[in-house]
């Protein structure tokens, strides 16, 4: 390496310096005060994980949130994995129609997810209307607020996850292994069990440590569907016990949640990083699918039952409810109206103040997010600075950290002078930045790892300064990167909950505020609705200039 | 006057020597390949001439001026007038073929109808004139390497290296390119140093040749020179198809073979070597093979059909040996053969 230049000392710096105070500084604090340091005096004590072990609700929530993570986990993986199989492996009809359904599904936010559950399950659900009220084939409504109700909104939510996942491996898997087994005088079925499954394992349990790991951080969901009826998983517990300034139980919670989730998404990074069986062949050939025969048909049709169950009808139940006049009519037509979108939109209501304040909180954290990403990629992948690796541990790690544990330690963190942000939006800014770098360091990151050093190399034979070969060179190829970056970012401070509702103050609702405090205020389901067919709408729009980047004219790199 | 000279340069990776005090010097309108195999510090040495990397130790001055020295980089690579053509061309893929040569010229300064001119000229002597709105992924390998190469000239380097700029193209065309430089190096009388781990692309490229092993600078001559007077064991067997001889007691065939080609041994390529103990080397082609038995005979035991010559494995006692003859010559396998040796050098032992 050169001599560093002074500006790329001070990157270095500035990064260190912003990722210590979004991040490193405010879990300090949480972690400092669940040990009783800072509420009262400098006493050590254990006091309140005493109180949190004791507290019933608190064990309860804990054993709940691994039986719903287990539960979803399992769930997922049989759903996304065995649909992964039959769309890349066998000659399944109508392959394009499932992929697009579940790519709905893969972009719909959960909380919208439960939501649209609600209004089929809930007490005057349209299901049960129908079961109870209209065929009359049960007598008692089926019952969602629960933590089955958790679960099934959560499996939905995160199959396309594994669908995803596991549909890469089943196609990077060497389908030259199985002709082998097929040529040692394996059948079609020992081959699968035999070679296949043993193969595609590592992938299969590396994307359920992912699952349960997502599941553990659920917020949204959980508080919708289980809060209701006091069944707590952790952070649904942390949220109630801040609502009752139970602070000991808060952050002793949040240090357990904090512990799992990062256990759980340890396991899954080393997993990823020791995956025994790679088979990344570049063939271009194309699998060899295995023939249904008669149950081709019989088999085309589940899927499609399946994926109109977890995807079409929800998805109609929720665009058709955002047009209700009022929650429970039937539907016809002279009971369908504008007015839940005029009210969203109307001038000075919270509505249109929600969604401006989420687009320039978004558009503030993902640029802060993005510029942040690009220094410290820069730092790990193109300086010698000693320590590079621990600056991208920390900027990475908060995807670890569930959402509501953030929360929490930014509350305990800016609410005393001198750093007194609690209650501006500037304390939202920032836990949103600190939520959206792992997004932001990942995408540079990888497109930096991606351009050769000799592009570089060229550019400063050629004359250009270090600065001139960045802005020329660099910067321009690892663009699409970044705008990845800067889009998922963007994408999940609009669908953020619960940052969203532990942090904001008046006047500076976001989206998530408004879907959440809705259902208890004005409106009710039908005006939550319209906010998440607009939710909906720009996921769905950010979604495909995703896919547009992805497909740069640069693909030849 | 030289171009550029090389002074007891050292570089360490990981407490590695990679390039071990080499000096070198490099006269104004030559071409100077300097071949090793993978890992000798080829590719190193020529990053700290370009002033990528910084040398722990020694100097480097190109047309006068010392650009490193004393484990600083003195002058960074943008100010050294010194142009790289690299393995895998680092077009960027951004730029098209134009943005691409253009951009030694725009960092310049150059106006822009100063750049078309030149970028003009640059495409009709790398013959691609018309292909200015390309961009790098829609050329074929030898398109790149030659817009690499135009890039490279844009700014009349004092000094031009090539890392293994051949390697990555077919044999058709790389025998191609070689000529084409060597065309374009005559007519700017460019001063090269084109990095190869291929020695027959060494020798058909160069004037001179510099071997490297393990960091250290082997031997550096004329191309003839060090093809036909190896100074090393090292150097004999990577030049090309050499029979180690050694005055080995144990081999009573290898003794043979080194009494019969003592007296054929050639004196060149500078001073006498001192060293003992002395090695003999010979080259395939100077075995001559004869149908009738001779002074020695062995038995052909493989025969590798070139084309324009011919390979055998002739093996005497319990030694193989490795004779090229011309086409015409024809042996079977299991045949008995007569041969002669018709020269010999002295090299020194490796280590």
């Amino acid at each position: 390496m050169i001599k560093h230049a002074y500006w790329s000392r001070l990157l270095v710096i500035a990064a260190v310096a912003i990722l210590s105070a979004t991040i490193l500084y405010p879990l300090l604090v949480l972690i400092l005060f669940s040990v009783g340091i800072g509420a009262n005096g400098i006493s050590v004590s254990i006091t309140a994980y005493q109180k949190a072990f004791t507290d019933p609700k608190t064990l309860v929530s804990i054993y709940n949130t691994f039986y719903v993570a287990g539960a979803v986990s399992i769930l997922a993986i049989l759903t996304g994995g065995g649909l992964a199989w039959m769309l890349t492996r066998t000659d399944l009809p109508g392959k394009r129609l499932f992929k697009g359904l579940i790519f709905i599904a893969y972009i719909i936010p959960s909380y919208v997810m439960a939501v649209s559950w609600i209004e089929l399950l809930g007490r005057n659900g349209y299901v049960n209307r129908l079961l109870c009220g209209t065929w009359k084939w049960i007598d008692k409504p089926i019952d969602i607020y629960n933590l089955e109700g958790i679960i099934l909104v959560m499996s939905i939510h995160l199959f396309p996850l594994v669908f995803i996942t596991m549909s890469s491996a089943w196609r990077m898997n060497d389908l030259s292994l199985e002709k082998a087994a097929r040529l040692s005088g394996a059948g079609p079925i020992k081959t699968i069990w035999t070679v296949s499954l043993p193969l595609i394992l590592p992938s299969v349990l590396s994307i359920g440590l992912l699952i349960f790991q997502h599941t553990m951080a659920c917020f949204g969901v959980a508080a919708v569907i289980a809060l209701p009826t006091g069944n707590y998983i952790l952070t649904t517990r942390i949220y109630s016990a801040l609502n009752h300034l139970n602070l000991p139980i808060a952050t002793a919670s949040s240090i357990i949640l904090l512990l799992c989730s990062g256990l759980v998404f340890g396991i899954y990074s080393l997993s990823l990083g020791k995956k025994k069986y790679i088979n990344v062949s570049s063939r271009s050939e194309p699998p060899e699918l295995h023939g249904l025969g008669k149950w081709r048909i019989p088999a085309a049709l589940a899927v499609l039952a399946v994926l109109v169950i977890t995807t079409v009808i929800p998805l109609g139940t929720i665009v058709v409810s955002s047009f209700l006049k009022q929650w429970g009519m039937d539907i016809s037509l002279a009971g369908l109206t504008l007015n839940n979108y005029q009210i969203i939109f109307a001038n000075g209501g919270m509505g249109l103040r929600a969604i401006r304040n989420s687009i320039v909180f978004g558009v503030a954290a993902a640029s802060a997010a993005c510029a942040i990403g690009v220094a410290v990629a820069w730092t790990v992948n193109r300086t010698a600075f000693k320590g590079r690796q621990l600056l991208e541990f920390t900027a990475t790690w908060p995807v670890a950290i569930p959402g509501t544990v953030l929360a929490v330690a930014a509350i305990l963190a800016w609410i005393n002078p001198p750093f007194k942000l609690y209650g501006t939006p500037w304390i939202l800014v920032i836990t949103y930045v600190a939520a959206c770098l792992p997004f932001a360091v990942r995408s540079v990151s990888g497109s930096l790892q991606g351009i050769d050093l000799e592009l570089e190399h060229a550019a400063r034979i050629s004359g250009a300064s270090r600065w001139r070969v960045f802005r020329d060179i660099s910067l321009p190829i690892i663009g699409p990167g970044l705008k990845n970056g800067w889009i998922m970012s963007f994408l999940m401070v609009l669908r953020e909950i619960p940052i969203s509702i532990l942090l904001y103050t008046a006047g500076f609702e976001t989206i998530g505020v408004l879907l959440f405090s809705m259902r208890s205020d004005t409106g009710g389901l039908e005006a939550v609705s319209a906010v998440a067919v607009i939710i909906i709408a720009v996921t769905l729009g950010g979604n495909l200039l995703l896919e547009r980047f992805g497909k740069s004219r640069m693909e030849g790199i | 006057m030289l171009q550029a000279q090389l002074l007891n340069i050292s570089k360490q990776f990981a407490g590695a020597e990679a390039v071990d005090n080499v000096s070198m010097d490099i006269f104004p309108g030559e071409i100077l390949a300097v071949v090793g195999p993978s890992g000798c510090g080829k590719t190193t040495l020529l990053q700290l001439v370009a002033g990528l990397l910084k040398p722990d130790r020694g100097s480097i001055q190109v047309a006068g001026r010392t650009l490193s020295a004393a484990g600083e980089v003195l002058v960074p690579p943008e100010k050294r007038g010194i142009a790289m053509v690299f393995q895998n061309y680092a077009l960027w893929p951004h730029y098209d073929v134009f943005a691409n040569i253009a951009y030694p010229l725009r960092i310049k300064g150059y106006s822009r109808s100063k750049q078309k001119q030149t970028v003009e000229e640059l495409l009709e002597a790398v013959r691609l004139k018309g292909m200015e709105g390309r961009y790098p992924h829609e050329l074929s390998g030898g398109e790149q390497q030659r817009v690499a190469l135009a890039r490279a000239l844009a700014l009349n380097p004092l000094l031009l290296l090539l890392d293994e700029s051949l390697s990555n193209l077919d044999a058709g065309l790389r025998k191609e390119m070689r000529e084409e430089i060597k065309r374009i190096q005559r007519e700017l009388s460019l001063t090269i140093i084109h990095v190869t781990h291929d020695q027959q692309e060494a020798m058909a490229i160069a004037d001179r040749i510099a071997v490297m092993n393990e960091g250290k600078m082997v031997q550096v001559g004329a191309v003839e020179e060090v093809y036909r007077f190896p100074r090393t064991e090292f150097t004999a067997r990577f030049m090309g198809d050499s029979n180690l001889l050694r005055l080995n007691k144990d081999s009573p065939a290898e003794m043979k073979l080194w009494e019969m080609a003592r007296p054929k041994v050639i004196e060149g390529g500078g001073q006498p070597l001192q060293h003992t103990p002395e090695i003999l080397t010979v080259r395939s082609e100077d075995i001559k093979l004869d149908d009738v038995p001779g002074q020695l005979t062995g038995e052909i035991v493989e025969r590798i059909y070139h084309g324009s010559n011919i390979e055998y494995r002739l093996k005497f006692m319990d030694r193989i040996l490795r004779v090229k003859t011309p086409a015409d010559k024809f042996f079977e396998p299991g045949q008995q053969a007569g041969f002669t040796i018709e020269k010999a050098t002295r090299v020194r032992a490796d280590n």
